[in-house]
């Protein structure tokens, strides 16, 4: 708060031109310049941050006055199992997508990187599901996981295999959701590696192919480190997301079948907007903040062991 | 022959990602009983060309459309000015506790946006802004931390020498920002503005949290809202889906080159 | 605080000065009211039509009286009515499911009309005691009430020469006609007509009341304990999972769910089953597709019919201003009203909650089955935190009726959870 009443000051001050005033008009000038993201920390980050720690600690059900309770949402979280089942449903989603996409995503990018003609046509196919909303992605996703009427079945029934209920089916909801989810997700994460692709140096593969290196070598020992620090940043970018993943099961799922699908934020959006249980509901986004938080830092700490800046 | 295993591996995958959207439009264009028919009829036949224009007739779909256009402009107008500002303070100007904001800036994107749901419902409802448009919109005016990033980055590598070629000795900061900065950031801003635009017309959460009123609905909730209402008349639903995507890809195809600049530059994510 | 309040400050502050404030506050002029009102109905549906004609006439007797229409499906119009009450925008006046009266209450969202129902004539109305809760408050007027009983497609029976239901069919009768009308007319190997529904996702028409006649139950207590985790229950479920496997005479689950959501309650309407639970509301989708159809008491069971009943009701906001509330008691006490409730019930919506109408305008073949069931229903299981406990419970059930998980092991679980629901809530509360 003291940053705030500060920059109100010296912008009414008079303009002499001693060195002080300047220097003092210049830092006027660069708060007023910076006074969004100012207000931004306050009102976006501050208060969120401690208003739902205080909720968290307390029985609010938006309409008396919130009565604290201490740690008893943080103790029935422990002892409830559907929000266990979320924390496992999302971890569960998030061990198929992650990897699924990386991968996918790196070998589209090594393709594309080979300087083929159409490059610019092929992004952008791979961009369109990226800039779709999840909404749209449901519709086009039932034209294809419909167990009826969808692709996937028609394609199964040509090679002879039987057909599936996949959003249908609580053992392949999840693996299908994922599916889709990597579909959607892939070709942003192909363009960022395409960037970290080409950041390297044409020489190395150069002096690495003289001195008789195999494909694989050349792949072990140059494109990996060399898109290590894109991969590092992918990694913890989509991590944090995929845990907070709600739009995707929302549109297509709403949890279903029998809470298969139900993931820890849909369950927190329930919780609390549709039983107005918004102190329990912070609860559950604390839990689910540490969690990314820890996976956060974990991922920083390994990365020193696998991450080459160049 | 590496090239052509390239080939193979990116035209399938293209394959892959636009079949589905035909399979869809194709489904957009059916009767109700050939959008059930099993097994399954890929080309519609008649193709009714009408369902789209139904949706128009029967939904307040115009009013969907102006809702997420006023939002995606603003939101976009918004997160530029404010974004670049910022980014200007961070980049080229004496700001006590520099380095400290910018941690937080890192920090904060590092956020899960989870822990802001309700607290952010709370106070957008002490304002009396539910069920508005504003608390879609007010948020990009304060700056978001990775647009700071990209502008601090790009003003970053303007050369000092250029407010002095300028001729503006004795300009105020803002006059340097304005006519001399900001008119060569204009790739990076352009950038900003596309992901801001796409972040905002793709948005499910915040506009079914915060909009009630059909009169409010943005385009995803608004064929959200029809997917109750039109059972047994999917294919309608599919067509709103498909019209609901048609100004992003105008502005996509429009814009192509910032998506993959931006994506590139500072993994932005639209 | 002084966060919160410097943020809202801030925020304000910049609001004005960035963009248009799209808010603003009704203003009308003196004396007259406006109303928001919401219900749910497909847009577009005879039973939408009808309330907006009811209120245009209410409007035209009411000049002073606005109304504001806020409409939206079944599942829609409660998420948003939920986010509403969360916001503190409700309507004044809504339509509220009977089962969610009490969850409503509970919360503090509901005017309190006790002293209201005390100025009519308590005998010519049915259901205004289901809305009473503990402490002998009331806080919503009867709608409408729904009760299922069991649909029968005559021309389906005659087909297969088969004898319609009587009022003293047991279980066994129904699966040994069910069977019998099961008709695989194409020859895919997959029956193109079933004899009957057993599950919906809406378990009011389909395990509740089995559950209930086969001698178990889902709550007791006073709807706070969980006690469905008996072998009556099991031998209710293993019954329903025999009718979709082994008899094969019911679409299974993924069958009726891949028809999509919502599509369950046409199966009846298009031919695809023979016999469905339903309640009175699904008389109006039969209807308009021309199905020539009549209704039976539900069969009996070892523990009786298990007849259950939903008595959909007014709700006043407690938001709302006095002169809204006294509107909105005027709008109660009209569709009240004779001609009204006639009107609704002709058009194959409710069973009328005014007697009167009850007497007249229910049609004289399937009157008196709705009624015998509701004189026969008990509630279903309402209690403040019904939606979500029934959830946790159905999500099991649904689960051993998927196949997904042996019986035993979906009831224990679900009986688990769904208690887990109901002693959060009541633990803190003396009520």
């Amino acid at each position: 708060m003291t940053v705030l009443t500060r920059k109100a000051r010296p912008v009414a001050a008079g303009p002499p031109a001693t060195a002080r005033t300047r220097r003092a008009r210049e830092r006027a000038w660069a708060l007023a310049f910076a006074s969004p993201y100012l207000l931004h920390l306050v009102a976006l980050t501050a208060w969120p941050v401690l208003a739902s720690l205080f909720f968290s600690m307390t029985d609010y059900d938006l309409m008396s006055p919130p009565t604290f309770v201490g740690f008893g949402n943080f103790s029935r979280l422990l002892g409830d199992e559907v929000f266990w089942r979320t924390l496992g449903n999302t971890a569960y989603f998030a061990v198929l997508f992650v990897p699924t996409q990386t991968a996918l995503a790196l070998l589209l990018a090594m393709a594309l990187n080979q300087r083929l003609r159409g490059m610019a046509l092929f992004r952008a196919a791979y961009f369109v599901p990226v800039v779709s909303s999840w909404v749209v992605v449901a519709y086009v996703a039932d034209s294809v996981f419909n167990p009826q009427t969808g692709i996937a079945n028609q394609v199964l029934a040509l090679v002879g295999l039987p057909a599936e209920n996949w959003l249908q089916d609580p053992a392949l909801v999840i693996p299908t959701l994922a599916a889709v989810a990597v579909w959607k997700g892939v070709g942003y994460m192909m363009v960022l590696f395409l960037a970290g692709l080409q950041a390297i140096p044409e020489e190395r593969y150069e002096a690495a192919k003289i001195d008789g290196a195999s494909a694989w070598n050349r792949f072990r020992y140059i494109t990996l480190p060399g898109i290590s620090g894109t991969t590092f940043l992918v990694l913890v970018l989509t991590s944090i997301e995929t845990l907070q993943s709600f739009e995707q099961v929302y549109v297509m799922t709403d949890g279903g079948p029998h809470g298969a699908s139900e993931l820890t934020v849909l369950y927190l959006y329930r919780q609390g907007f549709q039983f107005f249980q918004m102190g329990y509901a912070s609860a559950v986004a604390w839990v689910l903040f540490v969690l990314v938080l820890v996976l956060t830092l974990v991922q920083f700490r390994l990365q020193r062991r696998w991450v080459h800046y160049a | 022959m590496r090239k052509t295993l390239s080939y193979l591996l990116v035209l399938s995958g293209a394959a892959v990602m636009l079949v589905p959207f035909l399979a869809a439009l194709g489904n957009s264009l059916k009767s109700f009983a050939q959008y059930i028919q099993v097994p399954p009829v890929w080309v519609p036949d008649p193709v009714q060309w009408s369902n789209y224009a139904e949706v128009w007739e029967r939904a307040p779909f115009g009013i969907y459309l102006a809702n997420s256009l006023v939002i995606a402009v603003l939101a976009v107008i918004g997160n530029v000015v404010t974004s670049a500002t910022v980014g200007h303070a961070l980049a080229r100007m004496r700001l006590p506790g520099k380095q400290a904001l910018l941690t937080m800036a890192l920090g904060t994107m590092m956020l899960p946006t989870v822990i802001t749901i309700v607290p952010n419902f709370l106070l957008f409802r002490s304002l009396g802004w539910l069920d508005t448009l504003l608390p879609l919109i007010v948020p990009y005016w304060l700056a978001t931390p990775i647009g700071i990033f990209l502008m601090r980055q790009t003003f970053l590598a303007i050369p000092r020498d250029f407010e002095e070629a300028a001729g503006l000795d004795g300009a105020n900061p803002w006059q340097v920002f304005w006519r001399v900065h900001l008119p060569l950031a204009k790739p990076a801003l352009a950038t900003l503005a596309v992901f801001t635009f796409t972040t905002s017309w793709k948005a499910v959460l915040e506009p079914v949290i915060y909009l009630t009123s059909p009169e409010n609905y943005t385009l995803p909730v608004g064929v959200l809202s029809l997917k109750g209402q039109w059972v047994g008349n999917d294919q309608l639903v599919t067509a709103a889906a498909m019209m609901s995507l048609l100004p992003m890809l105008v502005v996509f195809v429009l814009a192509q080159r910032y998506f993959v600049r931006g994506t590139m530059s500072a993994g932005l994510k639209g | 605080m002084k966060v919160r309040m410097l943020a809202a400050g801030t925020l304000a502050v910049l609001a004005l000065a960035g963009t248009a404030s799209c808010g603003g506050g009704p203003a009308g002029e003196p004396g007259a009211v406006t109303l928001r009102l919401g219900f749910y109905a497909g847009a577009g549906d005879p039973a939408d039509t009808l309330m907006r004609e009811l209120v245009k006439e209410f409007t035209a007797a009411n000049p002073s009286i606005k109304v504001q229409l806020e409409v939206a499906p079944y599942v829609k119009f409660f998420e948003r009515l939920r986010t509403q009450i969360a916001g503190g925008q409700a309507p004044q006046v809504w339509l509220s499911d009977g089962v969610l009266v009490q969850e409503f209450a509970a919360r503090g969202a509901l005017a309190d009309l006790t002293d209201r129902v005390r100025t009519v004539d308590a005998a010519a109305y049915s259901g205004l005691e289901l809305n009473r809760d503990g402490k002998g408050r009331v806080h919503g007027f009867p709608q409408g009430a729904q009760t299922p009983v069991l649909f029968y497609n005559k021309k389906l029976f005659a087909e297969a020469g088969v004898a319609e239901p009587t009022a003293d069919w047991t279980y066994d009768d129904l699966a040994a006609a069910a069977r019998k009308l099961t008709k695989d007319t194409n020859g895919d190997g997959r029956p193109d007509t079933y004899g009957f529904r057993a599950y919906s996702p809406g378990f009011t028409e389909s395990w509740w009341p089995i559950v209930k006649a086969f001698g178990g139950d889902v709550v007791t207590d006073g709807n706070r304990k969980v006690a469905i985790d008996t072998p009556e229950s099991r031998a209710a479920l293993d019954w329903m999972l025999a009718a979709m496997g082994k008899d094969g005479f019911a679409p299974d689950y993924v069958t009726t769910e891949s028809f999509g959501k919502g599509a369950v309650h046409t199966l009846f309407a298009t031919g695809r089953v023979a016999m469905s639970y339903g309640i009175y509301a699904r008389t109006l989708p039969a209807m308009s597709a021309k199905v020539d159809f009549g209704v039976a008491p539900l069969p009996k069971g070892p523990g009786g019919r298990g007849n259950v009943a939903i008595v959909n009701s007014w709700v006043v906001s407690k938001a709302a201003t006095p002169e809204q509330a006294d509107a909105a008691w005027k709008w109660i006490t009209y569709f009240s009203g004779e001609k009204p409730q006639s009107r609704w019930a002709e058009l194959g919506e409710a069973i009328p909650i005014n007697k009167k109408a009850a007497a007249t305008a229910l049609p004289a073949d399937r009157g008196p089955v709705f009624l015998e069931a509701l004189d026969a229903s008990d509630t279903l299981g309402t209690n403040a935190v019904w939606s979500e406990y029934t959830e946790a419970l159905a999500k099991r059930v649904n689960e051993a009726l998927s196949g997904a998980t042996p019986v035993a092991e979906a009831l224990a679980t679900g009986q688990k959870e769904a208690q887990q629901v109901i002693d959060r809530f009541y633990a803190g509360q003396t009520q």
